[in-house]
């Protein structure tokens, strides 16, 4: 869909002054996305311009939301001016300021312009447009395509919604004190300490590693399909902590609590000797130490990967702790039941 | 016989936006060119005053000379470190024969207000906004870095490239 905003950029009867940050009031922006082409016509040659886009705040106080400079403008002829990258949404106004020379303008039969002193188009900076040349237009004209435009994330932005950055340079960081949700969704993003991860914080294709550390607590839907994350001491993990393909050994320490699917299907993990194992800790190929019990589906299976599971003096078998192949002495029991 | 056409860098243009250094290149269409009437045209030889250009007499009176003004201005995205030589070829292939063709017929598609104001029609501009929108081009470079000191880099950048006149459409 094409945007376009502001009055039509042609010759007119009078004329604009420089000086000054003029906003067209006539034919608001029709869409969401990013001015590409710029149109003007001036009285007589132009210097010094910037061009931008404003959203009412309240009242005559307009906001900058984005802005692009331009420079020198010829007179005599209209002026096109494209590979601009100016966001834009819907109901905006288009505005421009000039150091010197005119701007084209009709004083009737139209909207009108709104003006302040100065040059306003610095993003996110306010002003007051109270000066107003009722009935007036001016060549000055934006054009561009809904949906385009980059959205950069800045230190200080937390992103909700839909802050997805669509265009331009695909990458964002998020750092350190940004919190993401929604549909904050970063291909390709670094997440630094201290962050956490709530909701579809889904790291589809992180090319590092995830290193958790000691203060990091993982729930939802944390799932690192790509690359390797450790879990160091005192990690806990709930939920579908999936790694999938981890590219390093996950190393459980004593103190670890392991709960939920934290499955480590290719690579060796080791379980020391306080450690409890419930629900779906299935690794393939462990070692459970002296200490250990195990239960549920701790299965230690014994086959291609020629890997033994070891149950020592003082370890209970139970479930589908399934013993096949080595079992140390003393043996007692039958059946299953190994030690009652 | 196509017009001779060229792309000339103009420094009035040179700024960062998002982290993008961007440079603004005017192209003019010479004789034969179907932009050329409608960009070649009266300037004056002096600025005129605020009065001046309030009365329409006065401004009679200042003298008068033809120029040709550009057709279209174009920004491109470029590295800091864009040499002239690699611009130069960035330009001309963003401006190769097809396109200048296509904006020529596309910008002298107008329709005439009254005997001294025209206007591109809605359709063609649309077509102009789409052709240049292109990723190809408007150009890339990378990120300037925030440390950066904007202002000299953009006075190195215009001294580096002070006066870089192409002829496209070979």
């Amino acid at each position: 869909m094409a945007i376009d905003v502001g009055a039509e950029a042609i010759n007119r009867s009078n004329y604009t002054t420089s000086g000054f940050t003029r906003l067209a009031l006539d034919n608001l922006a029709n869409a969401d996305g990013s001015l590409d082409t710029i149109e003007i016509w001036a009285s007589s040659n132009m210097s010094g311009t910037k061009v931008g886009t404003l959203y009412l705040v309240s009242g005559t106080t307009y906001e900058c939301r984005d802005s692009e400079t331009i420079g020198d403008v010829t007179a005599g002829s209209k002026q096109s001016f494209t590979g601009l990258d100016c966001d834009v949404v819907t109901n905006d106004v288009v505005a421009a300021y000039w150091s010197g020379g005119y701007m084209e303008r009709d004083s009737s039969g139209y909207a009108g312009v709104r003006y302040v002193s100065g040059d306003q188009l610095t993003i996110d900076n306010q002003a007051d447009y109270s000066a107003l040349m009722a009935d007036d237009a001016m060549s000055l004209y934006g054009t561009g395509t809904a949906g385009g435009g980059a959205t950069e994330k800045t230190g200080s932005d937390t992103g909700a919604g839909a802050d997805a950055k669509a265009s331009g340079s695909p990458l964002a960081a998020i750092n350190g004190s940004e919190t993401g949700s929604g549909a904050d969704s970063l291909p390709s993003r670094d997440i630094t300490l201290p962050e956490s991860g709530s909701g579809v914080d889904a790291l589809v294709s992180l090319q590092t590693p995830a290193a958790k550390t000691a203060s990091d607590t993982g729930y939802g839907v944390e799932g690192t399909p790509l690359s390797g994350a450790t879990l160091a001491a005192v990690d806990t993990g709930a939920g579908v902590d999936a790694l999938v393909s981890l590219q390093m050994p996950a190393a459980k320490t004593s103190s670890d609590a392991g709960s939920g699917v934290e499955a480590v299907p290719v690579y060796s993990a080791v379980l020391v000797g306080s450690e409890s194992g419930s629900g779906v800790e299935a690794f393939i190929a462990r070692l459970l130490a002296a200490a250990e019990a195990g239960c549920g589906a701790e299965a230690s299976e014994i086959g291609g990967g020629g890997l033994l599971k070891h149950l020592f003096a003082s370890e209970l078998g139970e479930g589908a702790d399934g013993l096949t192949a080595k079992i140390e002495i003393p043996t007692k029991g039958g059946g299953m039941r190994l030690w009652t | 016989m196509p017009p001779v056409v060229t792309a000339t860098f103009n420094s009035s243009g040179t700024h960062t936006k998002n982290g993008w250094l961007k440079v603004r290149f005017d192209l003019c269409y010479g004789q034969g060119g179907k932009t050329y009437p409608l960009h070649y045209v009266d300037h004056f030889d002096r600025e005129p005053t605020e009065e001046e250009l309030a009365d329409e007499a006065r401004l009679a009176l200042i003298p008068t000379h033809k120029e040709l003004n550009p057709t279209i201005c174009h920004f491109i995205t470029i590295d800091p470190e864009t040499t002239r030589d690699e611009l130069e070829a960035k330009v001309r292939e963003i401006f190769d024969a097809d396109t200048l063709s296509q904006l020529d017929n596309l910008l002298s598609d107008v329709e005439w207000l009254d005997a001294t104001r025209w206007r591109v029609k809605e359709v063609s501009l649309r077509q102009v906004v789409q052709l240049m929108n292109a990723s190809a081009k408007r150009g890339s470079g990378g990120i300037v870095p925030y440390s950066t000191d904007i202002q000299q880099l953009i006075e190195e950048v215009n001294a580096r490239l002070a006066g870089l006149e192409v002829e496209v459409g070979d």
